[in-house]
């Protein structure tokens, strides 16, 4: 589980790479594209996604300690909250298209709109469209060991699949927690001052 | 991996995690300067460890988790630095005869341009980061790639529509140097106030080395 999570680190890593650059290269765009963003809807996603990894947290502790049913109750509340999760960032979407700043699709700009803008945004759907679809998945998995743990399949001695979904989970979590300060957070002190 | 973790740490660590939060989002509005990027940065580095130490149990784990966990960020950072080294040093090329080349001339039209101030009145009120971006990256005092600004201001004193009309169309004048790229993409506001700055700069005595 762990080798597949290192190259599932690296598979951001190689769009992060990207961003980086292009961040260095185009700063004013990056700064235009963050401030488009909405900070409130993302800081609200990150409590949500950091909450669930509280209960998924928990729900493992379950697990290990033999409470089947708490077990079921945890996995579903994180479930709830990855849903939550994934109805901001539709909301998010919505927003953008409303915008006309999904590239490829529906991309229009604005006169003074810097043209690497749709660099940014590319970017930022690659990001947490990825990552969205690693929530989707994710929400199967736990569906999955929540039934599994409703039908009392684990045991303290044997919980091996609860934990390994956990640890997707958590992973999926991190990816979000670089993603909120690089995709919403990017030079907001510098927007402020003009 | 059977080791149990008592409720408390896990409030704790949420606890912690929501509180960097809270102030990842509170620096990103202080002015740090250059700061801003590392300082968000580390913040997700310290919440992505607490994660990994207490939520994916990697504390309690074996020395081959652990040790496969280390790896991921040396990986990543062959990933980063590699890549890095490689694009942000491309700027760089130095011609035989120790010029900067033209080369680099079409990377500035593309991609610099875009990040120009706009031609407002008030950008252009005070053209000197644009002046900084474009003419001054060769046209300073003690240049040796270019004519200095006190040549420019020897032979265009009071001409400022000359030196619109050579940034417009350049031509290659002197044997020593590298010819310069037109500019005429930068608009006329751009280049009137370009050349105001540069006739005014130039009159001023050069800064003390």
């Amino acid at each position: 589980m762990w080798i597949f999570i290192i190259q599932e680190v690296m598979f951001f890593g190689g769009l992060l790479a990207a961003y980086m650059l292009y961040r260095i290269w185009y700063p004013g765009a990056w700064s235009e594209g963050s401030a488009e963003l909405d900070i409130y809807l993302g800081g609200f996603n990150t409590a949500v996604l950091i909450g669930s990894s509280l209960t998924m947290a928990m729900a493992v502790r379950s697990a290990q300690t033999g409470k089947q049913k708490a077990t079921v109750n945890w996995l579903i509340i994180t479930m709830l909250l990855g849903l939550t999760f994934l109805v901001v960032k539709a909301i998010e979407y919505e927003h953008k298209w409303e915008l006309r700043h999904v590239p490829g699709l529906n991309f229009h700009l604005e006169p003074g709109q810097s043209p690497q803008l749709a660099i940014f945004l590319s970017l930022y759907f690659a990001l947490t469209g990825l990552h969205a679809l690693h929530m989707v998945i994710g929400f199967g998995i736990l569906a999955v060991i929540a039934w599994m743990a409703w039908r009392k399949r684990f045991t303290p001695e044997w919980y091996t699949p609860v934990e390994m979904a956990g640890l997707y989970w958590h992973f999926v979590d991190i990816v979000w927690i670089f993603l909120f300060p690089l995709l919403y957070l990017v030079d907001r002190a510098q927007q402020v001052a003009h | 991996m059977s080791h149990i973790s008592p409720k408390s740490t896990y409030y704790a660590i949420f606890g912690a995690l929501m509180a960097l939060t809270a102030l990842t989002v509170y620096v990103a509005y202080l002015h740090l300067g250059w700061l801003n990027f590392p300082v968000a940065i580390t913040i997700a580095l310290t919440k992505a460890s607490l994660v990994v130490l207490f939520f994916m149990h990697v504390k309690y784990s074996s020395k081959l988790t652990k040790l496969l966990v280390a790896s991921t960020f040396f990986f990543l950072a062959s990933l980063f630095g590699l890549t890095m080294t490689d694009y942000l040093s491309r700027g760089w090329h130095t011609s035989p005869r120790g010029t900067t080349t033209a080369g680099m001339m079409p990377k500035l039209s593309a991609a610099a341009l875009a990040e120009l101030p706009a031609a407002t009145e008030q950008a252009l009120a005070n053209p000197q980061p644009l002046f900084e971006a474009t003419c001054g990256s060769c046209h300073s005092f003690t240049t040796k790639t270019a004519p200095t600004l006190a040549e420019i201001h020897d032979l265009y004193a009071n001409d400022q529509a000359k030196v619109v009309e050579w940034a417009k169309a350049p031509m290659k004048k002197r044997e020593k140097f590298e010819p310069m790229p037109s500019f005429a993409h930068l608009g006329e506001a751009r280049l009137q106030a370009l050349a105001r700055y540069m006739l005014q700069r130039a009159a001023e005595p050069p800064p003390a080395q």
